[in-house]
């Protein structure tokens, strides 16, 4: 562990030297020195405090980085020393680094898990089952995402544990009521539904996220349950109700209901959640759901101008690809959220 | 009250409030402050040190903070540790400060205890 310890140390102090010349020569010795002090406190307390402080650390530097520049030569920014904009670019500096890694790995998952499960992506209940594995272990990742970006030292599990339930529960929903689809693929039921999801998903995604933030912030371990309960219904109901709302059995329009019903009962769950939790969370969660499928959309047109072959062939061309696009989103994403998130944190924190 | 001079600083962020009160009781190095600040604010500000180094400098440029001198126990390393203290100035932004989030929590009992009423 030590040299592990002396190795963070010495790229820490190799960082240093990207500072203006006067505030290294002011401060550098001592920031060595307290970021040593910093990290072995950390390691103490386990490899995931250390990763989080070593984190940390590597968000806020590229912006004070940039301040410090910028006010050696014009002592103008005083934007950055607001909270809500310290987490802002916290925010979008881990959302575009987060989300680009979890989604790779999400979709690097759910390819190599189906393949593993029997060859192409198929119908069936396997597939679907490599679909849950893939969308909780990138859950996982999801999870640490949120202990990075907004948990204290106190609650690690608890932001890990809901920012993983609040990733899980629209990214299973999703894929499990895509292959649950491909079961009625001729009808047109299937066809208006197969067009909706990718909208809806990101709706999803953007209110479930603003969601367990709120969730997240009010430390109320009662909003828990109902939470493991949804990631367990939810993605359950997503392969039930294609199957058995199939056209051939019901009037063509129960079916289109019945699945569009399912979609508006996981948004109004995650309002009822925020709004229960959070004094703004009807907010929190109509920011995130409208917002969120308008920052992706125009952040993939930027994508779509620079014309990037997205629709490559190769797997992993495709995963990396797909890291890359979620970069731009992940950083208006986390501005936003970030912003919110300070400014929300702030206020409460002046009020007490 | 305090003078018109200092309320122009007000209201502090909450970073340059938990810095200046972790210095009024005594002097404290670069790490100390950011432990005790830690404490004060019930874990919920975690410095990083570049966030940490970047208000103290801009706190010594402000006049709000000083070097006192080193710590007379240094680091495992050997290396000795600056601390850093209170000026008068920052003394009394602190307690304007103190003053004014004070008038604001009276203000907000009052209402509480009227709608109570």
């Amino acid at each position: 562990m030590k040299s592990i310890l002396r190795f963070i140390a010495q790229v820490y102090s190799r960082l240093i030297y990207l500072f203006p010349l006067k505030f290294q020569a002011e401060f550098g010795e001592e920031m060595q020195v307290v970021f040593s002090e910093m990290v072995a406190a950390a390691a103490s307390r386990g490899n995931l405090a250390l990763t989080v402080a070593c984190s940390r650390e590597l968000m806020d530097f590229p912006i004070l980085l940039v301040r410090s520049h910028l006010e050696e030569k014009k002592n103008m920014l005083n934007l950055f020393h607001s909270q809500p904009s310290r987490f802002a670019f916290r925010g979008a500096v881990g959302f575009s680094l987060g989300l680009a890694c979890v989604r790779a790995f999400s979709l690097f998952l759910v390819f190599w898990l189906s393949t593993a499960f029997g060859g192409q992506m198929g119908t069936g209940w396997p597939h679907v089952l490599a679909v849950l594995v893939g969308c909780g272990l990138a859950a996982i990742a999801g999870g640490l995402l949120f202990i990075l970006l907004f948990s204290d030292r106190e609650r690690f599990g608890w932001y890990a544990l809901v920012g993983g339930l609040g990733w899980f529960i629209p990214q299973a929903c999703f894929y499990v009521l895509n292959q649950s689809l491909f079961t009625r693929l001729g009808t047109d039921q299937s066809y208006i539904l197969l067009s909706i999801l990718p909208y809806a998903v990101f709706a999803l995604v953007g209110g479930y996220m603003s969601m367990v933030l709120c969730v997240a912030e009010s430390k109320q371990r009662a909003f828990l349950w109902p939470l493991i309960g949804a990631a367990v219904v939810f993605p359950t109901l997503s392969y039930i109700i294609p199957q058995i709302s199939f056209p051939g059995n019901y009037p063509s329009w129960f079916s289109l209901f019945a699945d569009l019903g399912l979609l508006a009962v996981l948004l109004a769950t995650a309002l009822f959640l925020a709004i229960k939790s959070y004094r703004k969370g009807l907010w929190m969660v109509v920011a995130g759901t409208v917002g969120f499928p308008i920052i992706y959309y125009l952040s993939h047109f930027v994508i779509y101008q620079l014309h990037l072959d997205l629709n490559t062939p190769n797997v992993l061309q495709g995963v990396i690809y797909t890291g890359i696009t979620a970069i731009p989103e992940g950083i208006v994403f986390g501005l936003i959220v970030g912003l919110i998130f300070g400014w929300q944190r702030g206020s409460t924190q002046a009020a007490v | 009250m305090p003078s018109e001079d200092l309320l122009t600083n007000l209201p502090l962020t909450e970073t340059t409030f938990f810095i200046l009160l972790s210095l009024a009781s005594s002097q404290k190095h670069g790490y100390a402050i950011a432990k005790d600040v830690e404490n004060l604010s019930d874990n919920r500000i975690i410095f990083s040190t570049s966030t940490l180094y970047t208000a103290l400098k801009r706190l010594l440029e402000n006049g709000w903070i000083r070097r006192a001198g080193e710590d007379p126990e240094p680091d495992e390393s050997g290396r000795p540790r600056k601390t850093y203290t209170l000026t008068d100035h920052g003394r009394r932004i602190l307690e304007a400060e103190a003053v004014r989030l004070e008038s604001l929590v009276s203000a907000a009992k009052l209402r509480s205890v009227g709608e109570g009423a």
